[in-house]
């Protein structure tokens, strides 16, 4: 069989956009990103902010807080310490759900190539010959006649089958994953400034005198 | 539909989870630190309102949210 160029399977591929099939799902993405930044902002100044003589002053929640008591004795108190604490409302909203969590881009391609080469023959083949010879010889006492047949047959019969298969398949497969971006570090920082603030501030003794006085 | 989320002790500072709807029916949450608990104070119906309208706010955002995003695709 005659040398028969190979096929170059990632030729097949060549042809595809896939700047354009990873590229654009990314891009949507992005934007759908952008888009929800602009509306936690919007979110965050109009619900969590109020604004007062222009300036804005975050929304504050009041929250109770028990702490368990120990006796000096090591024994657990029956009455708990309470005290009431202000939590900024922001600090209470879980903005970072607003997010595209994960972006998957599945894509697959297969391409198959299958060559089949079948060759088959068959050959018969007959020959006979009949010849008769029949000449009467005759003499005086008898005569004599012969007869004869010639016949030569022969059959050669060929079959055969040759089948040569190729096959070759290739698989472009592209899986991407996108992450959520964490908040932005302005945020992030104010939650944990008003965070940092939930905790109740320890007056010293000379500050209780102060504030005695 | 409800949220989870997380608030710092005032005490320890370790994370306390806080699950909205139970929060807003009052209920408390404890630090597995410090054995502390805190709960949105019943007696001001001011922080109340205040959380409940900013949850059902959040919630609406993000529905919106999600609609858009599925008419992109």
């Amino acid at each position: 069989m005659a040398d028969e160029p190979k096929k170059v399977m990632a030729g097949d591929f060549s042809g595809l956009p896939l700047k354009a099939l990873i590229g654009a799902p990314l891009k949507a993405t992005a934007d759908a990103n952008a888009m929800l930044a602009r509306s936690q902002t919007q979110f965050l100044l109009s619900t969590c902010f109020d604004s007062v003589d222009g300036k804005l002053r975050p929304k504050m929640l009041n929250f109770n807080l028990e702490r368990s008591v120990v006796n000096a004795d090591g024994s657990l108190a029956d009455k708990k310490a309470s005290m009431e604490i202000s939590i900024p409302l922001m600090t209470l909203i879980p903005m970072n759900s607003l997010a595209v969590q994960e972006l998957n881009v599945a894509f697959e391609m297969e391409v198959k190539n299958s060559t089949e080469y079948i060759h088959k023959s068959q050959s018969q083949q007959k020959n006979e010959a009949t010849g008769d010879i029949s000449s009467p010889y005759e003499s005086d006492k008898f005569s004599v006649e012969m007869h004869g047949t010639l016949a030569r047959s022969r059959k050669s019969e060929s079959s055969g089958s040759s089948a040569v298969k190729d096959n070759s398949s290739a698989r472009y497969e592209i899986t991407m994953k996108a992450g959520q971006l964490p908040l932005a570090k302005g945020i992030t920082t104010i939650i944990d400034m008003f965070a940092k603030g939930i905790a109740p501030i320890q007056l010293k003794a000379t500050d209780d005198k102060n504030s005695d006085e | 539909m409800s949220f989870h989320h997380s608030i710092p002790c005032p005490d320890c500072g370790s994370d306390i989870l806080i699950e909205s709807t139970q929060l807003l029916s009052g209920g408390s949450f404890r630090c597995s630190n410090v054995n502390c608990t805190v709960a949105i104070s019943l007696d001001d119906p001011k922080s109340v309102s205040t959380v409940t309208s900013a949850f059902e706010k959040f919630e609406k955002l993000k529905e919106e949210s999600l609609s858009q995003a599925q008419n992109t695709d």
